[in-house]
């Protein structure tokens, strides 16, 4: 009995010394990545956000090809809920092959602007606009009207969520795409080893917090200190939803360039379907962002910071995709070239320079902010789950394709 | 005009009291000319987050024409250019800003008085 405890005292004061003593900055800023997953935040743009028809809507019409030119291409064709909603390709492969890398729509909703070059400012109009590019899935109001009217099953959806469909062929499409977002929005990542690290040194639970491996702490030290990965990767969903030119090429295979953001907001000013349009659904009130972003010189080749979160399962990375591995992403940070930064002389990025066994450290953090996928995880744990708890609104099942 | 008048009641309540004092918000002295702002409703500002801020000025015949705010460190500013709702005489709202990045910034408050434009800065250490 007391060699029993005191082997267990032993453990306990070997796991409480394996949490690294933090300082006070390094806490704060430790803990401004959570906690997770956030507050819900509504998009007063779309009428239909939370609500349960939208939402079960949603989830069929994200499995269903119909909504393209062809009636083969579906939001999951390339948003693979088994490849944490990405394809694992280096560059998209909707109706044509695209030029830029599929991001994963988990922990989709209540961002200011989608899409590498943030060309939408709502969930909707970007599902819109997949649904839209020809080189997606190239629907067209038509397509979206004749699945709702030729579709008893879709109608009635349709019917329960917005009313009776009207004449208009683009309100219909892009109810559908409300509907779409409404569910994506219900798509939220679990948690994470970090985020039981994190809440546990909120807590002062030091025993709990031990338990985080310390090469991820170590790694954590780094990402939040020397490395300043936090400059841009900050808060609960590891990104400032801003943009940034980290130093790619932006040439693209074949020829012509890949303007990022530039493009992005001229696209966005005039899209009719951004939040000042008149679909938006709170007639602006809004789209406080959409109102005042303006453009600079320097968004030329700048691309959207993307989230950490699930970094794990959705290589290869980038905007381009051509960096196939994790390793591949701390390389480049780690020997950036200071010659390819072309903004007006921010000085933000510069060659980490740190050691292989830093690297390793720096991995091993990034590693903890994913959680396993359905295949890792012991069976039955929770994987992609719905706000309100793991698996709940929704079924993802839907239509076959 | 009384519409306006009345919005202009409703949403900014009295003039500017001079001088401006710490419970005011954070002071910047600029020549004979006092600002003090504050994070409207309260809060903090946080990385990548929109927020919007309420702008005294003593005396409450000053201007506020801009704001801006810029990193020196980085030579980059915002992505975006706010907005200004004026409130009453010497008291405004300043809508849409987002600091994007954690680190030092500078505010840039613009104000126009007696045929004379100053500009008012301040660091703002964002962590």
């Amino acid at each position: 009995m007391i060699r029993g405890a005191a082997a267990a005292l032993l453990a306990l004061a070997a796991s409480v010394a394996a949490a690294l003593d933090f300082d006070p900055a390094e806490r704060a800023a430790i803990l401004s990545h959570g906690p997770w997953p956030p507050a819900p935040t509504a998009d007063t743009s779309n009428r239909v956000a939370g609500h349960a028809a939208a939402i079960a809507l949603g989830a069929r019409l994200f499995f269903d090809g119909r909504l393209s030119a062809d009636g083969r291409v579906s939001c999951a064709s390339c948003h693979d809920p088994a490849r944490h909603f990405q394809d694992g390709r280096a560059t998209a492969v909707g109706r044509a092959v695209g030029t830029r890398n599929t991001p994963s729509v988990i922990d989709s909703g209540g961002q200011r602007w989608y899409g590498w070059d943030g060309a939408s400012d709502s969930l909707w109009a970007a599902s819109l606009r997949a649904m839209m590019q020809p080189g997606e899935m190239g629907g067209t109001p038509a397509t979206a009207a004749a699945l709702v009217r030729g579709d008893p099953t879709v109608r009635e959806a349709y019917r329960a969520t917005f009313g009776a469909p009207g004449a208009d062929d683009e309100r219909v499409q892009v109810d559908l795409a409300k509907a779409l977002a409404a569910w994506l929005t219900t798509r939220v990542s679990p948690r994470t080893a970090f985020d039981d690290f994190r809440d546990a040194m909120e807590r002062g639970d030091e025993a709990a917090a031990a338990r985080y491996p310390e090469a991820a702490q170590r790694g954590l030290r780094l990402f939040v200190g020397e490395a300043r990965c936090n400059t841009c990767h900050a808060g609960p969903r590891f990104s400032n939803g801003e943009f940034a030119d980290i130093g790619l090429p932006f040439f693209l295979p074949g020829g012509g360039v890949d303007p990022g953001r530039h493009a992005g907001l001229r696209a966005l000013k005039g899209n009719p379907f951004n939040r000042l349009g008149r679909f938006a659904d709170d007639g602006g009130a809004g789209a406080v962002a959409t109102r005042h972003v303006q453009a600079e010189h320097r968004n030329f080749g700048e691309f959207k910071v993307p989230t950490l979160r699930g970094l794990a399962h959705t290589a290869p990375y980038m905007h381009h995709g051509r960096l196939p591995a994790l390793d591949d992403v701390l390389r480049h940070y780690n020997l950036i070239d200071e010659e390819r930064l072309h903004a007006d002389g921010a000085r933000l990025l510069r060659p980490l320079g740190l050691s292989a066994a830093q690297l390793a450290d720096l991995r091993a953090f990034l590693l903890s902010l994913s959680e396993p996928l359905p295949s890792q995880a012991t069976p039955g744990a929770p994987h992609v789950g719905a706000k309100g708890g793991p698996g709940g609104g929704a079924s993802p099942s839907g239509p076959a394709r | 005009m009384k519409v306006g008048a009345l919005a202009l009641a409703l949403a900014g309540g009295a003039a500017a009291a001079c001088p401006l004092t710490p419970d005011d918000g954070r002071l910047i002295e600029g020549d004979a000319l006092q600002v003090a702002w504050t994070v409207a409703g309260g809060g903090a500002i946080e990385v990548g987050q929109p927020f919007e801020l309420e702008v005294r000025a003593c005396p409450d015949t000053a201007e506020l024409r801009a704001v801006d705010a810029t990193m020196p460190a980085h030579r980059h500013g915002m992505n975006y250019r706010p907005s200004i709702v004026a409130l009453a005489p010497g008291r405004w709202r300043v809508q849409g800003l987002i600091w994007h990045m954690r680190g030092g910034w500078e505010l840039a408050l613009d104000l126009h008085r007696a045929g004379r434009t100053q500009t008012l800065r301040q660091a703002v250490d964002l962590q």
